[in-house]
């Protein structure tokens, strides 16, 4: 069943198609919200915790324009945001230091990866991390998102393009 | 060098455990309400405003012909004078630069500012008495009439009225309609006003009473237009008017000038 109609059915009260929607896309909005708020795992779970109890009430004013995941993304910002917003004063309590050199300079980079993704703006943004992390198909990201194929080829495209020069802007400055 | 890229964005894939999602899918789920869709709500809502503009359409047709104070228009009203004020002191080159140049407790301003709430307010005022003549005239000649007709005609069953005393009779009545407009118009513009009405109505009464007598030989027990003088806390005042906001205003209104 696409995305659309499990949408549908859950405006309609259904829970299962509810359900179904948070098991299709819970990952994909909680590594969206680690880009939002970084790797403070406690952080990061109860933004998504927010997110879907806002989404949960909220989807009956769904109007679709949009593709669900971009919509759920959208919240997922705002609430991480928000949070980070109230909380900027508190310590962030980050993952834990990897042991060994290799280890950190491989979560160093990773961070620099998710820094560079965070600076592309969303249309870009959106497709690639849907193809490249969460292995979706083109047409299921066209699903997700509520656009034509054709659309995401493009975007999947200049997003890369955009993506590397952002990567050579954040490697050459460090 | 795109192969490149790919995999070094695939190795920044942030981690997610299956106990956050378990958890947050535990709370959230359960009290998923069942949300009735958007579309639905607003045909029902377009149907709840189709009845309700269908029942008003149906009770707009049944009002008598003068109809209730009309609030939108009340407030029409009291947004055009307050337009008029924002002009009256936009002729006085009053702006926030001078409110802030010269101090807001400067005299000129606080005369500015209390004529120009004082005049809204009598505006408003006065178009609210405008309002309830025009109401109670409208009432007046619809009613009016009707009375003059009944009382010809107890007349002519209790006195056996001749065609030209019942023209007469009728002749008389309508002079006795005219005074009470005259009446009425007089009550909510100044002259003979308040509870001074029914003063007035009885002396236009007693009068018209006299021509009658004269005419028929006999003082009539009917007169026309008697519930005029009482006229105000009814249906046809105005759905939002009671008879507190009538009192309130011949108190306010009816015993000055």
């Amino acid at each position: 069943m696409d995305t659309a109609a499990l949408v549908a059915r859950a405006q309609n009260g259904d829970r299962e198609a509810f359900a179904e929607l948070m098991r299709r896309f819970f990952d994909a909005v909680m590594r969206q919200i680690v880009l939002y708020v970084g790797a403070d795992r406690t952080t990061a779970d109860d933004v998504a915790q927010e997110t879907w109890w806002r989404i949960s009430r909220g989807i009956g004013g769904f109007s679709g324009r949009s593709g669900f995941y971009t919509w759920a993304c959208r919240i997922a910002r705002n609430e991480a945001h928000r949070r980070l917003k109230k909380y900027r004063a508190l310590p962030v309590l980050a993952e834990p230091v990897q042991d060994s050199k290799a280890e950190r300079d491989e979560h160093d980079r990773a961070e620099l990866v998710r820094e560079a993704l965070k600076r592309l703006p969303d249309k870009f943004r959106e497709p690639l991390v849907l193809e490249l992390w969460e292995e979706r198909s083109v047409r299921e990201i066209a699903d997700a998102l509520g656009l034509p194929e054709g659309t995401v080829k493009s975007r999947l495209f200049r997003a890369r393009e955009k993506f590397k020069e952002v990567w050579l802007e954040l490697t050459q400055g460090h | 060098m795109h192969g490149d890229l790919d995999n070094l964005i695939r190795s920044a894939k942030p981690a997610t455990n299956d106990v956050a999602r378990q958890r947050v899918m535990a709370q959230v789920v359960p009290a998923f309400v069942p949300v009735v869709p958007t579309p639905w709500l607003r045909i029902a809502a377009a149907l709840v405003l189709a009845a309700a503009a269908g029942f008003a359409a149906v009770a707009w047709q049944s009002r008598p012909a003068t109809q209730g104070p009309d609030v939108v228009a009340e407030l029409q009203q009291d947004l055009a004078v307050a337009r008029a004020r924002v002009d009256a002191l936009n002729a006085r080159n009053l702006n926030v630069a001078d409110v802030s140049a010269d101090s807001p407790t400067a005299p000129w301003t606080q005369q500015a500012v209390a004529d120009a709430v004082r005049q809204a307010l009598e505006d408003r005022d006065r178009n609210r008495r405008e309002q309830h003549r025009e109401r109670h005239l409208a009432y007046a000649r619809r009613h009016y009439q009707q009375q003059v007709d009944a009382a010809v005609v107890s007349l002519r069953g209790e006195y056996r009225l001749s065609a030209e005393q019942e023209a007469e009779v009728r002749k008389v009545f309508a002079e006795h309609g005219t005074q009470v407009e005259t009446l009425i118009g007089r009550h909510y513009r100044g002259g003979p006003r308040g509870r001074d009405i029914s003063g007035d109505f009885d002396r236009i009464t007693q009068g018209t009473q006299g021509k009658l007598e004269t005419l028929l030989s006999v003082v009539p027990r009917i007169m026309p237009g008697a519930d005029l003088a009482e006229w105000g806390p009814n249906p046809d005042f105005g759905s939002t008017t009671d008879y507190e906001t009538w009192l309130n205003w011949n108190e306010q209104y009816g015993q000055a000038g």
